[in-house]
């Protein structure tokens, strides 16, 4: 099948192995991979925190370059459910209304697609790493996405994962909260560390690259013996890919 | 209420269960007790079994239920003039709810509104036929009645708080005890 | 100014967050064991919600229907437009009847009108029964929560006030202290000649106040004295008695974990002839204060179902931490900082829509289905936003639109990035350094190595 990969912006700009990683992923399995050239972002940042004109503005860049695109793939839950989620509300009474509810249907989180539509869960993959799982707000309350990442680990020879607690609870990422209350942000990914460090894993694994950079920064912050790794990376390199 | 309404009906319950024993355990959760009797005067001895009688008066609802009880009790009645000072307040309830442990009843002329709560026990006594399995049914028919009373109340277990720390104290501004008397017959 | 600070200050308390860390996870397994035995849960949801939504477009016929009820057993009626207009008529009602000290039972919608200290003002004593609000009145302090008011406070802390009031030996056994103010205020009820509740629900169908409590002080409040006052806000109108069935089943549940409260007090009227007792009075004084507004709020109107049970509080990962105090409004959490934006009369209070990560934990809980983080994300689009960050936001919306600007942009930042720390006094930059390091953008984006590359080169 044809697959358009939808490269968040943050991800295309700090974290190009993601995206590398699920190009990848979806090759291997055979599938017919494009990135559309004139991507940018999805408007998430501008639409939560309340710039909704200027979030339109982006949107629209988004409509016209995957609009032709029959099934998109993103490495980010968030990004996804801004389209899937979010336009409809957001493009409500403006021309585009039908296109941007139309697409939402055809936008799919990694994890989900890997196990939801194409049914597998099983990629070959091997990595003798012990992770623990973050759960990202977005993909698992918006989207529902919690076992797939889980079910994908379970298949990945050699690697044991064990379970943070308040594994379900909010990083603290929260786009541009992160930076107008640091003070309240830092507390949170701390309770996450904390909970991680916990587990004794390696790797803090997770499928939304946006709490992975906030995390990151918070560990090499207070030098803490623990990586973030994002899921697609993690599947990746255990099949020889990256 | 106007002909779009959309309102929903009540929430059926999964498996109400023996009503008598749910209650009984539900009420025992919170602290309550409960007990069983076929008639009044077995009631009656019950009763005195757990609230041995301290020498201060009781107060009895002029209600069929309570009056029922109370005859067959060794006790000094007082009238509501007497219930800050009364050992027990014998009730009679409308109904039980089986599901949350909860006695329903209706505060009028015969039944004071601050009967249930100045004592330091409590004891409601209800027909074991009247017992419900949620608040809803005895909603339902609270709204049945031709004339709602200007007051009444559910009462699920003793007066509590938990105020400081969390740490549950027993009782707060009401009873101490709240005994709920099932009766199959007067 | 900004409510950083306050949030800030809290959160360096960590004596608080231990207090509210122990709290909150206690309340949430409380309610999770409810959940768990509750097969019909999302059943009851549903019936909640579809109860509540029915007021939001019902509203006056609610309120004509409940004060004619009301009414025709005697009771007294009153609209309140706002806090100050609340509080004039019930200042008006007690000082008729020369009330000077009288017992209170817990309202929020007090708290809200600050009607304590406008009678206190006017040279009136009441007297607060609920033993949260008890202590909360001795501290001179403000509930840190809409159902545990006293949920800042140690048992030292409690320990400390109490026995101080009472002139007392101290003690922090949390028995003993419950037991002292029982004692206290037991012959404050007997002798108050007047009563002043608020209200958790309104039943229109019957002209209902339905009052819930544990500590059987609402039901002392509202039935030994010859006056009661209720204070309602217009948002807890609900059409028929029955509806009280799915929503009271839910309230205690997600509030304290119990499956009801010990008390839920239905009064329809005052004393009848035909009654033994209960007040000779009872004035329903129906408040709006914001509340038509926010129903007129296409985008806030839903959070007008809030039935109060505090559960987004409990479950928020920022009020978890720090309290109710901090956001500065009578109803903290999600609920609160969507209702802070048309209840409260400081304009800062707006704030609150952005002090929210959108995890959405709180959407997932509410009772009522309420979409508590879509609400708060559209309610940012009102006011309160700095000037530099509009002209920040549109100077990445223009780049963010422009596939060829943003292929500028990716130079530019990785052209910037060796200078970083000149950035440092920019705000978003010195925000995110202030507790975090800087990711490293890698020497080509993404799309750059896809367009240098393509695809087959790289497996």
């Amino acid at each position: 099948m044809q697959i358009a990969l939808f490269v968040p912006c943050h991800v295309d700009q700090f974290m190009p192995q993601v995206a590398e990683a699920a190009y990848r992923l979806l090759r291997s399995l055979g599938h017919n991979v494009v990135v559309p050239e004139a991507q940018t972002c999805c408007g998430q940042p501008a639409y939560n925190a309340g710039y909704w004109p200027e979030s339109r503005r982006i949107a629209r860049n988004f409509l016209r370059v995957f609009g032709e695109h029959g099934t998109i793939v993103a490495p980010s839950g968030s990004c996804v459910s801004m389209v899937r989620t979010n336009y409809p509300g957001l493009f409500a009474g403006e021309p585009e209304e039908a296109a941007a509810r139309a697409l939402g249907h055809r936008v799919h989180e990694l994890s989900s697609f890997l196990v939801d539509i194409l049914q597998v869960t099983n990629l070959g993959a091997e990595l003798p790493v012990t992770v623990t799982v973050h759960d990202s707000c977005h993909a698992l309350r918006e989207l529902g996405v919690r076992d797939q990442p889980r079910a994908l680990l379970a298949q990945v020879r050699g690697l044991t994962l064990v379970e943070m607690a308040h594994s379900e609870v909010c990083c603290g990422f929260g786009g541009l909260f992160s930076v107008k209350y640091p003070e309240l942000s830092t507390a949170m990914a701390d309770e996450k560390l904390d909970n991680a460090l916990a587990t004794g894993a390696q790797y803090l694994v997770g499928v939304e690259a946006s709490c992975l950079l906030h995390l990151q920064g918070r560990l090499r912050r207070r030098a803490l013996p623990l990586q973030t790794l994002h899921l697609a990376e993690l599947l990746a390199w255990g099949k020889g890919l990256l | 209420m106007s002909s779009d309404v959309r309102l929903p009906g009540p929430v059926p319950v999964a498996g109400a269960g023996d009503l008598p024993e749910v209650f009984t355990a539900a009420l025992a959760s919170v602290s309550g007790e409960a007990f069983r009797a076929a008639g009044a005067a077995e009631a009656a001895q019950r009763l005195l079994e757990a609230v041995p009688p301290d020498g201060r008066p009781w107060f009895v609802a002029e209600r069929e239920l309570a009056q029922a009880l109370g005859q067959h009790l060794p006790v000094t009645w007082t009238d509501r003039t007497g219930l800050a000072e009364c050992q027990v307040s014998l009730t009679a309830a409308e109904w039980a709810i089986a599901d949350t442990g909860t006695v329903g009843l209706l505060l009028d002329a015969r039944q004071p509104r601050a009967c249930y709560l100045l004592p330091e026990v409590h004891v409601a006594v209800c027909r074991t036929n009247a017992l419900l399995p949620t608040l809803s049914d005895a909603l339902l028919r609270l709204g049945e009645r031709d004339q709602l009373p200007t007051a009444c109340v559910f009462v699920t277990g003793p007066s509590r708080t938990a105020d400081i720390e969390k740490t549950i104290v027993i009782p707060a501004h009401g009873p101490k005890r709240l005994i709920a008397v099932l009766l199959d017959e007067i | 100014m900004s409510r950083r600070q306050d949030f800030a200050r809290s959160l360096a308390d960590l004596d608080l967050r231990r207090k509210m860390a122990v709290s909150m996870a206690q309340a949430l397994g409380h309610r999770a064991a409810r959940v768990a035995e509750t097969p019909e849960w999302e059943a009851l949801r549903d019936a909640a919600q579809a109860i509540r939504a029915y007021g939001l477009t019902h509203l006056d016929e609610m309120l004509a229907q409940f004060r004619h009820q009301l009414e025709a057993r005697g009771a007294r009626v009153h609209w309140a437009a706002d806090a100050e207009a609340a509080n004039r008529l019930i200042l008006d009602v007690l000082r008729a009847r020369g009330v000077t000290r009288f017992v209170k039972g817990k309202s929020m919608a007090t708290e809200e009108t600050r009607l304590n200290e406008a009678l206190i003002a006017a040279g009136l004593d009441p007297v607060e029964t609920d033993l949260g609000e008890y202590l909360v009145q001795l501290c001179g302090d403000r509930p840190a929560h809409p159902t545990a008011p006293a949920v800042h406070l140690s048992r030292q802390d409690c320990g400390r006030l109490i026995c101080q009031h009472l002139g007392a030996p101290y003690t922090d056994d949390p028995t003993t202290l419950s037991l002292m103010v029982r004692e206290d205020l037991r012959s404050e009820f007997l002798r108050s000649p007047a009563g002043i509740t608020g209200a958790n629900f309104a039943v229109a169908e019957t002209g209902t106040v339905v009052i819930v409590d544990n500590e059987g002080n609402q039901g002392l409040v509202s039935a030994l004295p010859d006056l009661h006052i209720a204070l309602v806000g217009i948002d807890k109108l609900i059409p028929r008695l029955q509806d009280l069935g799915p929503l009271l089943r839910l309230l205690a549940r997600n509030a304290t974990g119990q499956t009801l409260t010990c008390y839920t007090t239905l009064i329809s009227g005052p004393r009848q002839a035909e009654d033994a007792d209960g007040p000779r009075e009872l004035h329903v004084i129906l408040l709006d204060n914001g509340r038509r507004a926010m129903l007129a709020d296409p985008t806030a109107r839903q959070a007008m179902t809030c039935i109060r049970c505090g559960v987004c509080c409990n479950i928020c990962p920022i009020y978890s931490k720090v309290g109710g105090h901090p956001y500065g409004f009578t109803y903290p959490g999600a609920v609160g900082s969507i209702w802070a934006a048309f209840l409260s009369a400081d304009p800062g209070a707006e704030e609150l829509a952005h002090i929210c990560s959108l995890c959405g934990a709180c959407s997932e809980v509410c009772p009522v289905r309420n979409e508590l983080s879509h609400t708060l994300a559209a309610m940012r689009r009102r006011r309160h936003r700095p000037w530099a960050e509009r002209l920040g936001m549109g100077a990445l919306a223009a780049v963010l639109a422009r596939p060829s600007l943003y292929r500028l942009g990716t130079r530019l930042l990785r052209w910037a990035h060796p200078f970083r720390r000149l950035g440092a006094a920019v705000p978003p930059i010195r925000g995110w350094t202030l507790g975090r390091e800087l990711p490293h953008p890698p020497s080509r984006s993404f799309q750059e190595s896809h367009r240098r590359w393509g695809g087959h080169r790289r497996e």
